[in-house]
């Protein structure tokens, strides 16, 4: 080992130096750099005390200052452990993980055997899942400290990750052989181990050693607290060594204990041949219903067995248990029963009987009260309602929005106070496409009751997709910390994916991108932070001994971007981009809005209010800039709007970094697929292009996108090719690959033709033949194409009788498409829409819009007018 | 509705039903440091597609070292069942579960928590339907001085005797 650089100082710095480490250490950072600097007055190029200095002023705040310093320290002495784990130490608190990593083993280099080092070391490693040297600086630590329980079961851990499981195995028998008297150990002891033996036991069965399992199980289960996961693998293992009767038996003492898991049924009934999760033949079914019926005895409070029993009955003995079902709930007001049974409207069977069934109790609620004729108790009058109020939402499943509406208004008239029927009422319109008036009823749900938080958040979630954010936000804060600058800004802090997803969504439909991608990108703040979250755990974990759950969390870091949250807004934040690169006057229209611009009064308006809001804040904190819950005071917000992000040079870019981590998605998302092919093609990037039309394919040969975006790959292509002499290799595997989308010596015109004639029935490769047309003869031929879409619109095609039925969001993209292309005739467009969805907020006109808010404003006066008059009694 | 154990992957699910309910949430770190120290402690009930619908956070009262010769106590950081699932009993039978578990794995004599003295609904859910008892009070215990009731939940009645009588005795 080279002599440390401290050996250039003199004996007083020498002293000096290790009372700098100490006072680093004991967090005096004045007196450090005080220090610091005598040392560096002598020896101004001394490294290593460069290095301390600017660790220290980097923790007092000093950042940047502090990282050069630490800059110079590292350049004068390249081979001081101290200088690099300085180094490490900064760029881990950065969060740039590889870098840290790369300084450590740096520093490792020159201090092989520090255990501080090491653990940081093996903390990084695991974050970054680089699992060899993991091994190899575990396997380091428990030679040097086999006293150590914790390296035993390190050491496991890290052979378990880099898939070395035998040795793992082999680790954790050494280690259980050395404990002894566990049965006197103390509580905190006796629960760690048990959750050794527990993860000894899941390395076991991953490597399909059930009988090896099963046994360490039995042995070990005087040690084991965790009775619950005891039963589960020992059920589980019973089940795979296929000891039928055995397995049952451990299944039955499962349901005792918790008889709402469905799971234990089914595994209770794969083991007697019967798996719940295949088609069953009748006979199967009724041998199930018996068995179940017998539970139900058993536990007659058991939810779960109940809803079992829908699943499998059928006809006549359906109608029975359905009978049963539904009238209990309805007397006791269960409002989830319909959507807890809506699975079953997949068979129309059954559907059939649901819906006879109460219609029936309606009948005779509405004669005798009471739900059929042949009964002897006497209803109370909230039977009726909460029939009703299965038959709104019944009717609604069945898309008889009509009888729907009707129902909940009979309901409604009987029992103005109840919310629920305000919640159906409002989902039924939306259904229908009249978000403003769902709105409405589901406000006055939440006016009901004002102390429901859920009913706070579903009223602010329907003003959102409204359009009314500002409102939404004021509602909102009824429930937020007051502390907090804004509603919005608390919702963000506590990572409400929701609020961040709707808003966005809402921003983007009123064309404000800035404020969009501002939500969208505080969503992918929050992925950041999850990811962040694990780091503590790394060391957390393996002092608690909780493995099992540390690593199904690290499995579930690994796939944190496959949520359909991030997914659903990687594409939403990547088209938004696309849109700014295609068309950059979009920014600068958001950025330097005209003064007179009514939007733009409403904002100066909002931002003044804000601002006082703030000051006011400012002024109720005490000196210490905390707010009254204690929290540190929250950070200015530098880009109000979101400018600053759409003023991004390069949009193209960002759209790119947004949707790398889904190039290797699990999920089928045509829609993703699209978006990659976009940024892609405008990247000039095809070989990714082409990948992306090949994962579309795999999806729907058919795609009307895929018809378009193949046709804009090729012309790409094809103008590339002119350009050089000779393509290199890829292009001409791209070629070659073109060629199986659209033949090599096809007619364009005619090949369009084909697919147009192919696919007449269907709305969205309508309009991708239309799209077609305008690229392959130009501009100057937008009218064919309009006139291809506008014939969808008329329905030429009678709509009951094509399998694929003109739906709202293709005609949607019907409406932007002829907007583009031929303005003058949108408003035919949407006349045509509007008969044929009448209900539809944005295929009104404004006259019909404007009728509709005034109404709605007249409702709210007469509701507040009300209120007073309630109030003045 | 099924209930289940909790794990991590459905932390944010319990983050959404806890954010749609109640006024008091929590980042998503304060929930994995629930499961990644006492996973046996919160459970989930989900709806036919797997949606959580309602959950109990738990954990173990962990100040022993503070307050020597008190007992091993569970405690419910946050139990909560959106509107629309109310009425099938959901958070007693979350709580039974969770209970259980805290006698089990880590010899739990009692489970508490806190509860805002003024609200109601919440009182009455955890007496009435959960069969908390008020224990104590303790002033000024929320960041607004408001006073909370400490209750408890006795799984250990011989324990719960003993306390009793010391209790009485000060």
């Amino acid at each position: 080992m080279p002599p440390p650089k401290s050996s250039q100082l003199g004996n007083k710095e020498i002293s000096l130096f290790r009372q700098l480490l100490q006072l680093h250490d004991e967090r005096q950072y004045k007196k450090g750099v005080k220090t610091a600097d005598s040392i560096l007055k002598k020896n101004p190029e001394h490294g290593e005390t460069l290095a301390m200095k600017g660790l220290i002023l980097y923790n007092m705040g000093e950042k940047d200052n502090g990282l050069e310093y630490v800059r110079r320290g590292v350049r004068l002495s390249l081979t001081s452990h101290i200088v690099w784990h300085v180094f490490g130490i900064i760029q881990r608190q950065e969060h740039k993980y590889e870098d840290a990593l790369k300084s450590y083993t740096q520093a490792l280099r020159h201090d092989s055997e520090n255990v501080a080092l090491i653990r940081d070391v093996c903390t990084l490693s695991t974050h970054l899942r680089q699992f060899q040297p993991l091994v190899e600086q575990r396997l380091f630590l428990l030679k040097t400290r086999p006293s150590m329980r914790t390296q035993w079961v390190s050491a496991a851990v890290a052979l378990d990750l880099a898939g070395h499981h035998d040795k793992a195995l082999r680790i954790l028998s050494d280690f259980e052989s050395t404990l002894t008297d566990l049965e006197n150990a103390d509580s905190s002891l006796k629960y760690e181990m048990s959750e050794v033996f527990l993860y000894h036991i899941s390395i076991l069965e991953k490597s399909g050693l059930f009988q090896q399992a099963i046994d360490l199980l039995v042995e070990r289960q005087p040690n084991i607290c965790d009775i619950v996961a005891w039963r589960e693998s020992h059920a589980r293992f019973l089940t795979l060594l296929n000891k039928p009767d055995e397995a049952a038996d451990a299944w039955r003492l499962l349901i005792q204990s918790n008889p709402e898991n469905r799971a234990y049924y089914i595994g209770f009934f794969k083991t007697k041949g019967i798996d719940f999760t295949q088609n069953l033949s009748e006979q199967d079914k009724s041998s199930a219903l018996k068995t179940l019926t017998l539970f139900l005895e058993q536990f007659p409070k058991a939810g779960v067995i109940q809803r079992l029993r829908l699943d499998l009955a059928t006809h006549n003995a359906f109608r029975d248990i359905a009978h049963e079902y539904l009238t209990t709930r309805i007397t006791k007001g269960v409002p989830s029963l319909f959507v807890d049974i809506k699975a079953l409207y997949g068979d129309i069977e059954k559907q059939q009987i649901l819906g006879d069934l109460a219609e029936g109790y309606r009948t005779e609620l509405e004669k005798s009260c009471k739900f059929t004729s042949t009964d002897d108790k006497i209803q109370p009058t909230t039977s009726y309602i909460w029939t009703l109020y299965y038959l709104s939402q019944h009717y609604s499943q069945i898309r008889q929005y009509e009888k729907s509406l009707q129902v909940v208004k009979v309901a409604i008239e009987h029992t103005p106070t109840l919310p629920e029927l305000y919640l159906a009422q409002g989902r039924t319109l939306k259904r229908l496409g009249c978000q403003s008036e769902a709105t409405e009823a589901v406000e006055i749900a939440r006016e009901l009751d004002g102390q429901d938080r859920f009913l706070n958040c579903k009223s602010a979630k329907y003003m959102i997709r409204n359009g009314e954010i500002e409102q939404a936000e004021q509602i909102l804060s009824l429930f937020t910390r007051k502390a907090a600058p804004t509603s919005a800004a608390d919702l963000c802090d506590m990572e409400a994916i929701w609020f961040m997803r709707e808003e966005a969504k809402a921003y983007s439909k009123k064309g404000e991108y800035g404020m969009a991608l501002k939500r969208l990108h505080q969503l992918f703040d929050t992925f950041n932070t999850w990811e962040e979250d694990q780091y503590d755990f790394h060391i957390y974990c393996l002092r608690k001994y909780t493995i099992r759950s540390y690593l199904t969390a690290l499995e579930l870091e690994d796939e944190l971007r496959e949520d359909r949250n991030y997914v659903d807004s990687a594409i939403e934040a990547a088209s938004m981009y696309m849109k700014l690169h295609d068309d950059p006057r979009i920014v600068e229209q958001i950025t330097n809005p005209q003064a007179d611009d009514q939007q733009d009064k409403k904002a100066q308006k909002k931002a003044k209010k804000d601002k006082e809001k703030a000051a006011a804040q400012q002024k109720a904190k005490g000196k210490d800039g905390k707010d009254a819950d204690g929290l540190p005071a929250p950070a200015e917000d530098k880009d109000p709007h979101g400018h600053g992000i759409i003023k991004t040079e390069e949009p193209l870019e960002a759209a790119a970094r947004i949707l790398a981590p889904l190039s290797a998605t699990k999920r089928k998302r045509i829609d993703l697929h699209h978006v990659q092919f976009e940024v892609a093609l405008r990247r000039a990037k095809y070989a990714q292009a082409m990948r992306a039309l090949n994962s579309t394919r795999a999806l729907d040969p058919h795609c009307g996108m895929l018809h378009v975006q193949s046709l804009k790959l090729k012309l790409a292509m094809d103008a590339e090719k002119q350009k050089e002499e000779e393509g290199d290799e890829i292009m001409q595997a791209l070629h070659e690959a073109m060629h199986t989308l659209i033949p090599a010596d096809a007619n364009l015109e005619s090949w369009n033709a084909d697919y147009l004639q192919h696919h007449s029935l269907h709305p969205t490769r309508v309009l991708g033949a239309a799209e077609a047309i305008i690229l392959i003869r130009g501009q100057g031929s937008a009218r064919d194409a309009v006139n291809i879409v506008m014939n969808v619109g008329k329905g030429s095609v009678d709509a009951q009788s094509q399998s694929h039925p003109l739906d709202v969001p293709s005609a949607t993209r019907m409406m932007l498409f002829v907007a583009h292309h031929q303005p003058d005739r949108v408003e035919e467009l949407r006349c045509l829409l509007n008969t044929r969805f009448p209900h539809q907020d944005s295929f009104k006109s404004e006259q019909q819009l404007a009728e509709q808010k005034k109404a709605i404003e007249a409702s709210r006066l007469e509701r507040s007018m009300a209120e007073v008059d309630l109030s003045a009694k | 509705m099924n209930i289940r154990p909790a794990t991590p992957y459905d932390l944010t699910g319990m983050q959404n039903t806890n954010l749609m309910n109640l006024p008091e949430n929590y980042n998503i770190k304060y929930y994995l440091y629930h499961a990644l120290t006492w996973p046996q402690l919160s459970y989930v009930a989900e709806d036919h597609k797997g949606r959580v619908v309602g959950y109990i956070l738990g954990k173990m009262n962990d100040d022993m070292d503070n307050k020597p010769g008190q007992l091993p106590n569970g405690h419910v950081t946050s139990i909560s069942v959106l509107r629309s699932y109310r009425r099938l009993g959901l958070a007693q039978k979350l709580m039974k579960q969770s209970q259980t578990a805290m006698k089990d794995a880590f010899n739990a004599a009692y489970v508490s928590l806190h509860v805002r003295k003024t609200n109601r609904a919440a009182i009455g859910l955890y007496r009435d339907t959960l069969g908390f008892e008020v224990w104590e009070v303790e002033r000024g215990y929320y960041a607004d001085k408001e006073d909370a009731l400490g209750m408890r939940l006795w799984l250990d009645q011989d324990a719960k005797a003993r306390e009793e009588a010391k209790k009485n005795k000060n």
